[in-house]
């Protein structure tokens, strides 16, 4: 059963990397296609590692159903880059860049069940700037917060906190 | 072109454990990070549990508008830090710009004893040049590894049991009891960094840190002497001050990589 799943994931394969190579690590997205990533990529992902480590190096076809074919190679980026000693502020600053408000929340999410956690405080760091002074309802967009307090709940919780909303961004249309 | 937001979304973000919110939250301004608690009743007391407290001139310029932001601030600073419930690791007052705003002796007493266990990283700046004692209870810091200060007169309790894990220690504006460095400096077995920022004048200044790896000493008023004889590591020194016997100081640092002199009767020397 094994064998036949991970003969079709390998058909599905984009790696570039040499299929033979009977060390690298194929990580399957929850999409269904391999990445066949270098061992010292999956030691970057904490969740991946302690999954070989428990099967002994055995099973080396690691199952990501939280994770998307769209979002995975993102994260395999920052773990070459991190690898090669290459996380410099021009790389983060030119990897932010490419992705969307959505993205930045997937791959945070990616990173927090990868454990992966230069990638964890990085992203942190890029979700906490773009809902720096932002008003209540863009945050609640922003992560697709429902509001469960009351209006009167609500009205006294803002009453209490005017501190904070002395020069708060006016809540404008989402820009892209 | 994309939409900023999708909206069908799922909130996958709400239901994250708090320590991963938390990483989010501490990387908030003070502002923001309160602000959370309006989001939803799952995020009510979220903010509460963030390891890091940032109170910076952002923060302060918002009261400037009233009779006396500096009591009000104070207020706010104190509801916070007694609001907060966990840990506090990094805890970071820092008011840079020219506004009237002192720490007194009383809110130090009031806020600290809430985090004098955890605090690792702790910061109070203020441009206030009015100068009282450093409170007693900051010495009970004992797992400060960074440290940042202003405007206090640096004197050492008697049970001072040391900062054992302090790595870097800034002084700004503090003026010294005799021999009160000498007795900090010997409490901090493991200091690798020391910053000496416009502190009163003192005519003779002896750094015997072993361990010492950068110094920079920014000094308003000349300075007659500075033994560095024992700071054997010391590999980045940097001096913005008055000094005459420069070539002596150089020739006892053996490690020395980087010199920088930023104001001096003598030409820098290399060495």
């Amino acid at each position: 059963m094994a064998e036949e799943v991970s003969s079709q994931m390998n058909s599905l394969s984009i790696s570039e990397t040499n299929p033979s190579s009977s060390a690298t690590i194929s990580l399957v997205s929850g999409d269904d296609i391999v990445f066949k990533v270098e061992p010292t990529i999956a030691k970057e992902m904490e969740t991946v590692q302690s999954f070989i480590d428990e099967t002994d190096g055995k099973i080396t076809t690691i199952p990501l159903p939280n994770i998307s074919s769209h979002d995975l190679p993102y994260v395999i980026e920052y773990c070459e880059k991190s690898i090669a000693g290459k996380i410099t502020k021009e790389f983060e600053a030119e990897f932010v860049k490419k992705l969307n408000n959505e993205e930045v929340k997937e791959l945070f999410l990616a990173a927090n069940y990868l454990n992966i956690k230069k990638l964890l405080d990085f992203l942190s760091q890029v979700i906490a700037d773009r809902i720096a002074n932002k008003s209540v309802e863009y945050v609640r967009r922003y992560f697709g917060i429902e509001n469960d307090f009351t209006p009167e709940e609500e009205a006294k919780l803002r009453e209490e906190l005017a501190w904070t909303f002395t020069g708060v961004d006016p809540d404008d249309e989402d820009e892209n | 072109m994309m939409t900023l937001f999708n909206a069908n979304q799922i909130d996958r973000i709400s239901d994250l454990p708090s320590n991963v919110i938390d990483v989010i939250l501490g990387n908030l301004r003070i502002r923001d990070q309160v602000r959370t608690s309006i989001l939803s009743t799952k995020w009510r007391y979220m903010w509460t549990s963030a390891p890091h407290l940032y109170f910076d001139d952002d923060f302060y310029q918002r009261f400037l508008v009233l009779d006396d932001p500096g009591a009000v601030v104070s207020k706010i600073i104190t509801d916070v830090v007694m609001l907060h419930n966990g840990p506090i690791h990094k805890f970071s007052i820092c008011i840079y710009a020219d506004f009237d705003f002192k720490i007194t002796t009383e809110d130090i007493n009031l806020w600290i004893p809430f985090m004098s266990r955890d605090v690792k990283h702790l910061e109070l700046v203020t441009h206030c040049v009015f100068k009282d004692p450093m409170p007693d209870i900051l010495f009970s810091c004992k797992e400060l590894t960074y440290f940042k200060c202003s405007s206090f007169i640096l004197s050492i309790p008697p049970n001072f049991c040391g900062f054992e894990k302090l790595l870097e220690l800034h002084l700004v504006c503090v003026e010294f009891e005799s021999s009160a460095l000498e007795s900090l400096m010997s409490g901090c077995p493991f200091l690798e960094k020391l910053v000496i920022e416009l502190c009163g004048d003192f005519e003779y200044l002896d750094i015997s840190s072993p361990t010492l790896k950068v110094l920079l000493v920014k000094l308003e008023y000349d300075i007659k002497s500075i033994c560095l004889k024992k700071a054997k590591n010391l590999v980045d020194f940097t001096l913005d001050a008055n000094y005459n016997s420069l070539s002596g100081l150089i020739k006892s640092l053996p490690k020395i990589k980087r010199f920088s002199m930023l104001r001096g009767k003598k030409v820098r020397e290399h060495h």
